[in-house]
């Protein structure tokens, strides 16, 4: 983007402008040709959401039905839980892990060193990792009714009664935020230590000599440096906050019936509706639809973006 | 705004580049499509041609066909060298190769899916009965109408042209059900140790209430252990029938063909109750609606002492081993101590064994098929393995086979026994220890069963699949917790339980059942 950048800047001639950049298209090429591949043509299996599909005729050949492969998506009373509860999950997830990345950055950088410092980088990445299934089954040795830590253990020091966990809908959201986190936020940790890695150290020098403390360095120099990762990061996770981690939703909960009013999203409702059917027209419909509406929030919050600081945008 | 642009034009290269790449896939697929109208219209001239054919294809003179053939099971040790020998065999009796792919139960369902959308070479394939409609409606299966009477004779010889051609849709006959005790009856089973220890009568067994009083006992002597596990105690004594889904039920099967709600119905209020009552007097294992691991795994592991199960003839055999201790079984009948077994369309169809429209030669996949269901040498290979090294007969016997000398069920390398599930166990040896007249049993079991009146009826979905998307998801959400017990609230979870399934569109599918039973049963009358 930068190069290309410059290069219209500076104006040069065709010919020129191909003869000095070609070797950086041609790096460019193996990385374009995997997108397309891999990416766009997919993207052709899109048509299967509005057809009825025969596969006797072949996918070309079956019927157009329009929208109606769609419907399922709207049509039941628990169309609005899920969207709810994918939606403010993933504006928890995006906020905590940007915030609690961003601070733990800070901390590792600035007051550990040494070996010290790589063990911690280390440590608070290993969760992410993990695979969800052993998560689901490590929150289950501490959440299990009858055998779990919190039940045998925990609860009975504070002289507190056991908890049904995976019959009691209340508890979850806090228990997935948490799972989550502790997942998730070593690796946006990791981009934002490179990131604060990456800043001259002069700044700091200048800014020392100039009297600033340490609060003063952090929110004039690093804050501002790292910026750009955190826009790019954000907004990534913008574009897939249709999406949910299957994996967090189906497999920690163990699929308890019980809890679906606070741990159902889209993901996970399609799977169950769908696993019995088979119904690939309409599990496309679900993925467009999911694609569709994250396309349009990563258009509008660059576009939002750009409007505030135009260098930091995307595209 | 230049840069917008730019995105733009690379935007409509994408989908130039796409428009080439659909343009290669309509010519595929238009291909296809004729190649599958030119087979049909082929059809009459090869049926026409059967004798030559068949003379054709045991005298090898022309090169063997590839039959490829899924199927889930676990990994053996010693497959491929079994697999070879059915290949020689197959090379022998048709002149086709046998290549099969075997996948594990847990994504059987998964991988056929893909192979069917994918267009994957794949020939014959065990189709799973709740999964049935969708790929008829996607055209993914043959319809075995069209061959079976030119190529499978024996089959429907074997088995009865009625019960051969009984997993259908509309007329259109999906699959073979493999020979199984098909019908159900449940029951509980037990440890026997602690039954004997405890002096519990198990022949007293007679009715679900009767239960309570066992587990108390058990749970008084054993406070450490789950008295039982399982993730539903209501549908285990299936004296109506699902019509698969169990959206819209017959109640009083063998008489009735009204469809009703089952969820609303007094019978199944009573087994939540009863289910409630059992959790909360600790006698259920308190993680049972969420737990993943098996009930035999469960017994092996000593925290438990009983489960439910569908009991067939020679039941304890594979059940002793899967627990590695001795259990007792009682059958559970229904709460006014009346007891039958069942037979519904699900349970015979529950595995069928079809042709998958991507077979390269439907009519060799026919053949096969046929082949399978009558050879004995087939049957014996891959239940057994090889006679020799997997298994032997039984000195002085014809019909029964045993692990060879110091061969077990540690150290054996290939022991299938899928019996219930490979295409016709009735023409294979019986493994020792089971009765010598087990297939006459199972026969019998199967006809002394009460039939529903929708027995051989399957309804087709694809009009109702927006809803059933719903439906399923609101049973997910409330069927295990009840059929557990782990509710504090039977009644208040019953009524919103059913004011989602109704929200949720469930009239729309009693009524589309309904009006396919009753043309069905037209049909029949």
């Amino acid at each position: 983007m930068v190069q290309q950048k410059q290069a219209v800047k500076k104006r040069l001639g065709k010919a020129e402008k191909v003869k000095r950049w070609l070797p950086l298209y041609l790096m460019l090429l193996p990385g374009a040709l995997y997108l397309i591949i891999n990416n766009y043509i997919p993207m052709f299996g899109m048509v299967i959401a509005f057809k009825k599909v025969d596969f006797s005729k072949g996918i070309l050949a079956s019927d157009w039905v329009g929208l109606k492969n769609f419907q399922f998506l709207f049509a039941s009373n628990d169309a609005f839980v899920i969207t709810r509860n994918t939606l403010l999950y993933n504006l928890a997830f995006i906020f905590l892990n940007t915030t609690l990345g961003i601070l733990f950055a800070i901390f590792i950088c600035d007051t550990v060193s040494g070996r010290l410092r790589k063990i911690y980088q280390s440590t608070i990445l290993f969760p992410f990792l993990m695979s969800m299934v052993i998560v689901g089954y490590i929150v289950y040795a501490f959440f299990s009714m009858q055998s779990g830590i919190v039940n045998k253990s925990i609860l009975p020091l504070f002289g507190k009664n056991p908890v049904f966990w995976y019959n009691e809908p209340k508890y979850w959201p806090a228990i997935l935020i948490f799972v989550n986190t502790w997942k998730g936020v070593g690796y946006g940790c990791l981009i934002y230590i490179s990131a604060i890695n990456g800043i001259d150290p002069t700044y700091y020098e200048a800014a020392q000599l100039d009297g600033a403390g340490k609060l003063k360095q952090i929110w004039h120099i690093t804050l501002p440096c790292i910026l750009p990762s955190v826009i790019t990061l954000t907004l990534l996770s913008i574009g897939k906050i249709f999406y949910s981690d299957f994996g967090l939703f189906y497999q920690v909960p163990r699929n308890s019936g019980l809890l679906y009013s606070t741990t159902n999203v889209i993901d996970t409702y399609v799977y169950r509706g769908l696993m019995e059917q088979g119904n690939i027209g309409m599990s496309s419909a679900a993925g467009v639809y999911q694609s569709a509406v994250g396309f349009i929030l990563v258009l509008l919050s660059n576009f939002v973006v750009r409007r505030a600081s135009e260098e930091n945008a995307l595209f | 705004m230049e840069k917008l642009k730019k995105l733009f034009a690379l935007l409509l290269a994408a989908a130039l580049c796409l428009t080439v790449f659909t343009g290669c896939g309509n010519n595929a697929a238009q291909s296809a499509g004729e190649a599958g109208a030119s087979s049909q219209t082929a059809k009459p001239a090869e049926s026409e041609s059967t004798v030559s054919d068949a003379s054709n294809s045991t005298g090898g003179s022309e090169e063997p066909h590839k039959i490829v053939m899924i199927y889930p099971a676990d990994e053996q040790e010693d497959q491929q060298k079994v697999f070879d020998a059915i290949n020689e065999l197959t090379l022998q009796e048709l002149n086709m190769t046998f290549e099969p792919i075997v996948v594990g139960w847990g994504d059987y369902n998964n991988k056929v899916n893909l192979m069917l959308s994918g267009g994957d070479e794949l020939d014959v394939l065990p189709v799973y009965n709740q999964l049935a409609a969708g790929y008829i409606n996607a055209g993914q299966l043959v319809n075995l109408m069209d061959y079976i009477y030119d190529y499978g004779q024996d089959i429907l010889d074997f088995m009865g042209e009625d019960v051969a051609l009984s997993a259908s849709m509309n007329g259109f006959v999906y699959g073979i059900p493999s020979n199984k005790e098909s019908a159900t009856k449940g029951g509980i089973v037990m440890r026997k140790d602690i039954v004997d220890e405890l002096n519990i009568d198990v022949e007293a067994i007679k009715t679900y209430d009767d239960l309570a009083g066992v587990f108390a006992q058990v749970k008084a002597a054993h406070p450490e252990m789950d008295c039982i596990s399982g993730t539903d105690f209501t549908s285990r004594n299936e004296n109506y029938d699902q019509l698969f889904d169990s959206f819209g039920v017959l109640l009083d099967q063998d008489k009735n063909s009204t469809v009703v709600n089952w969820y609303e119905t007094e019978e199944y209020r009573t087994r939540c109750l009863r289910s409630q009552s059992w959790y909360q007097n600790g006698y259920v294992k308190l993680d049972a609606a969420t737990s993943t691991e098996s009930s035999t795994n469960l017994v092996k592991a000593g925290t438990l002492f009983s489960f439910l199960a569908n009991i067939k003839p020679g039941y304890l055999v594979q059940t002793n081993s899967l627990c590695g201790m001795e259990m007792v079984y009682a059958y559970l009948g229904n709460d006014d101590g009346t007891e039958s077994n069942y037979l519904h369309t699900h349970n015979v169809n529950f595995y069928n064994w079809g042709i998958a429209n991507n077979s390269q030669d439907k009519v060799k996949a026919m053949q096969f098929l046929n082949f399978a269901y009558t050879s004995k040498a087939f049957n014996d290979l891959i239940n057994w393995g090889i006679e020799g090294e997997h298994y032997e007969k039984v000195d002085g016997s014809d019909v029964f086979v045993d692990y060879p000398e110091g061969v077990n069920d540690g150290n054996v390398k290939y022991h299938l026994n899928m019996g219930w599930f490979m295409p016709n166990q009735y023409v294979g040896s019986i493994w020792n220890g089971q009765p010598e007249d087990i297939w006459q049993e199972y026969q019998d079991f199967n006809d002394s069963a009460q039939k529903s009146v929708a027995f051989g009826f399957m309804y087709d979905a694809s009009s109702v699949a927006n809803e059933l998307v719903a439906l399923n998801s609101v049973k997910e959400e409330y069927a295990n917790a009840l059929a557990t017990g782990s509710v504090s609230d039977v009644d208040a979870t019953l009524k919103e339980f059913n004011e989602k399934l109704y929200a949720a569109g469930l009239q729309k599918v009693i009524d589309t059942k309904q009006e396919q039973l009753d043309e069905w049963l037209a049909k029949q009358a």
